[in-house]
């Protein structure tokens, strides 16, 4: 929350750095691209009924993962293996069919939707214990009727975004003339 | 034969890093910004401009090819050769 205020939804997106040798790399097999981030100013939206027209209806967190249990032959105490699922938070949300709000994040949605498979993009959403960091986009749906003046936002999401990566300064090498290398 | 030289990337370094390949974008002096592929297979290999120079290769230090050549020093720093002129 801002100022204790109101949550708040970020989006922040980022754009995949272009290098020159990019397209000669695809024809090498050998390849393994390290890929480097440039971020964009990030977004926020403030979920406020008076400012964006959006209000909170309910949240949830849920952290799940997967536990196997395997007994031994010599009765010792069992074996428990554990693997993480996702650990995401689900928003629902109320906004008024021609709120500000309820078009941003739907805009933004739609922005996101292609850089999924890029990853060039992360959800910061704030709201006291229910808080996640750059996490990305799980599922997300608007309803609405003709009878309701009201349209219900179902936002889910997941922690897994990768951190973007800084450029490396380019360096400047010196050159020798030769048969070998220092003259 | 003589070459332009500029050093690329220390081996111990590389090796240290292990990945398979990695590219290193560099400007070379009098001739700009430049980028090299290096590789780790049977050998340590730079590809530059469609030339693949591999070190050592055939026990030969500098190893020449095409007009290019790659070679590596004492302290295990490697050097590419590139055409006088390029």
């Amino acid at each position: 929350m801002l100022g204790g205020q109101d949550p708040i939804i970020i989006f922040q997106l980022s754009k995949l750095a272009d290098t020159g040798f990019a397209q000669r790399l695809s024809r090498i097999p050998l390849v393994s691209e390290i890929p480097t981030l440039v971020e964009m100013p990030p977004i926020p939206v403030y979920l406020n009924e008076q400012l964006t027209g959006v209000y909170i209806d309910s949240e949830s967190k849920n952290i799940d993962i997967e536990t196997e249990t395997e007994t031994l032959e010599n009765g010792a105490e069992p074996e428990v293996n554990q693997k993480g699922i996702g650990s995401g938070v689900t928003i629902n949300m109320f906004a008024k069919k021609d709120s500000l709000g309820l078009t941003l994040i739907a805009a933004l949605l739609d922005v996101v939707f292609d850089k999924v498979t890029s990853k060039e993009y992360a959800i910061t959403y704030i709201n006291g214990p229910t808080t996640i960091f750059r996490a990305v986009l799980r599922s997300f749906a608007i309803d609405q009727n003709a009878e309701n003046e009201l349209a219900t936002i179902k936002i889910e999401l997941t922690k897994g975004s990768k951190q973007p990566k800084k450029i490396e300064p380019t360096v400047t090498v010196p050159g020798s003339v030769g048969t070998l290398p220092g003259g | 034969m003589q070459y332009n030289w500029f050093k690329i990337f220390n081996l111990i370094d590389f090796q240290g890093l292990n990945l398979v390949s990695k590219e290193y974008v560099l400007v070379l002096e009098g001739l700009g910004e430049k980028t090299f592929l290096v590789t780790r297979g049977n050998l340590i290999s730079i590809t530059y401009d469609g030339v693949q120079l591999s070190l050592s290769l055939n026990d030969k230090n500098p190893f020449e090819f095409d007009e290019h050549a790659i070679y590596k020093d004492e302290n295990d720093d490697v050097f590419i050769g590139l055409p006088i002129g390029e």
